[in-house]
């Protein structure tokens, strides 16, 4: 059973033509990059996939299961959205306990999972500050831990490390890859980063909510990449 | 049942946060404390010369001593209420804006507990900022069944002002054009509230539009208890007559209340039902 699959995925905003029929799967293990320009689509083919809009036609199976069922999107899905979504007037820990009741821990068990995190990502010195004032990429390691209470099977990241300087962004694939390798976590990521899309098993590059080309992220940078 | 008490979690925790949220932002909460006497001085220089306030005491069987500012005291502690709860719509889209909602859309939590936990939470913040202003009040009238019996009626205009602030928000993407609700929807309401002036002085097809407007209930509410509070401490049996006013009595506002709460509370649970959050 394929992580994901989707199926003649159609998205139309009014006339607007945001994504046109979208076939592809992602396999077990694998790290799948969406890539493409602004605009491309990037971003609305993610939310269709985690169910947050519906899909103009066209299905979305999560472990050949239909992702309307949200609870299978809950179960399998961790997911961190382009734009950082935690509630800046709330403490990192007050954010993450939150985040833990709604699903399902019990505050003991969110203790021990914020506090497992924290310290496996290094902001455990931060648990007690304001979101608003810690900085980007702090940030970015929050949103991760959160995602991972679950202990997801899957983990999208819609450009994950935009505004991040170079430590910044190595500390977070430093997790991430781990996860994928130790954990064996699918990743599916959009990016504009040369550098990432060469960590990717293969590549799926969307131009004006077309797939352009699908692929191997070796033959795309070789052949593809540059050349349109 | 094991799923109702984590619902029943989900909710308590979704309350917390946004009384949280509510208190740590304390110069918001001054500025709001403030509002209403502004509203107050104007209105209470302005009207106090027309307004007969013999006649407004007679509507309300209310026999004590009275003057303007005493008739729209609880009118602006209602109207407090009002205005911070419905503000909950535009955290809402707000909310939904910046994507803060898209995780917690994500989780196993329902949809509906996450309405229904914003708009109980509505209610409590609104009627705690209603229960500041009136704790204020306290200086003037120096009574405090005032204050204690009406907090419960607030938290229910607090309620009613949520959800009908939460229904428009549904359909609003943009701050922008749900604020501007504020001004051609919210105000006027207040106005044809009776906060004010009383709806009886007002033509005959005032009175008609003021009886399909939920906030004329709401505030009708508020001063019926407010006054069957006032009138309390000072003899124990006017209760009886004051429960049975002209009008609407106290339960009988309440029992308005509650059924445009359920109202607005059914029309959004049918609408989620079709319509994504985003
Ligand atoms: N709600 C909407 N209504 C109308 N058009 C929309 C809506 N959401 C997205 N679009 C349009 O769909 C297209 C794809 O947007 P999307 O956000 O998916 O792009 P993207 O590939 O993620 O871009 P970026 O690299 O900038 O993040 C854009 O042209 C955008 O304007
Ligand atoms: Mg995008």
């Amino acid at each position: 059973m394929k992580p994901l699959e989707v199926k003649n995925v159609n998205k139309f905003y009014n006339d607007f033509i945001a994504l046109k029929n979208i076939n592809f799967f992602v396999d077990e293990g694998e790290i799948f990059g969406i890539i493409g320009p602004n605009g491309a689509g990037k971003s609305t083919l993610i939310k269709i996939i985690t169910s947050a809009i519906k899909p103009t036609s066209g299905k979305v199976f999560i472990f050949g299961k239909d992702n309307v069922q949200r609870s299978i999107v809950s179960k399998f899905f961790g997911v961190v959205f382009q734009e950082v979504n935690l509630d800046s007037k709330l403490t990192v820990k007050e954010n993450l306990f939150f985040h833990s009741i709604l699903y399902d821990f019990s505050s003991r068990k969110a203790n021990e999972l914020i506090n497992y995190f924290s310290e496996k990502f290094n902001f455990k010195k931060y648990l007690d500050f304001k979101i608003e004032k810690i900085s980007g990429g702090t940030k970015r390691m929050v949103e991760l831990a959160r995602e991972l209470f679950h202990n997801p099977k899957i983990l999208i990241l819609d450009e994950p490390t935009v505004g991040l300087d170079i430590n910044s962004r190595q500390n977070f694939w430093k997790f991430v890859l781990e996860l994928n390798e130790k954990n064996k976590i699918t990743i599916i990521l959009t990016s504009h980063h040369i550098d990432e899309i060469k960590l990717c098993s293969r590549i799926l590059y969307l131009q004006n909510g077309e797939i352009a080309f699908i692929g191997k992220s070796e033959e795309f940078l070789t052949s593809y990449y540059g050349k349109n | 049942m094991e799923k109702i008490k984590k619902n029943f979690i989900k909710i308590f925790i979704i309350l917390y946060i946004e009384i949280l949220r509510w208190w740590r932002n304390k110069f918001k909460v001054f500025t709001t404390v403030t509002q209403p006497f502004i509203w107050t001085i104007f209105f209470g220089i302005g009207l106090g010369k027309i307004i007969d306030v013999k006649e407004i005491a007679s509507i309300l069987n209310y026999s004590g001593p009275i003057n303007y500012l005493l008739f729209i005291f609880p009118g602006m502690i209602g109207t407090t209420v009002i205005f911070v709860s419905f503000s909950f719509g535009h955290s809402f889209v707000e909310e939904k804006e910046k994507g803060f909602l898209k995780p917690i859309i994500l989780s196993p939590t329902p949809t509906w507990i996450i309405i229904l936990g914003k708009i109980l939470a509505s209610g409590i913040v609104g009627a705690l900022q209603g229960l500041l202003v009136n704790i204020l009040s306290f200086i003037y009238f120096k009574d405090v069944a005032v204050t204690i019996l009406t907090f419960p009626v607030l938290i229910i205009l607090g309620i009613l002002s949520g959800a009908i602030g939460i229904f428009f928000a549904i359909f609003f993407k943009n701050i922008g054009s749900y604020d501007s609700l504020l001004f051609f929807l919210v105000i006027p309401a207040i106005l044809l509230s009776g906060a004010y002036f009383p709806i009886e002085l007002t033509p005959i097809w005032m009175i008609k539009i003021s009886q399909f407007n939920p906030f004329y209930y709401g505030i009708e509410m508020v001063k019926k208890v407010f006054f069957a509070s006032l009138s309390l401490e000072k003899d124990l049996s006017n209760l009886k007559e004051i429960l049975a006013t002209k009008g609407f009595g106290v339960l009988e506002t309440i029992f308005f209340n509650l059924f445009f709460i359920i109202l607005f509370i059914t029309l959004i649970s049918v609408i989620i039902k079709h319509k994504s959050l985003e």
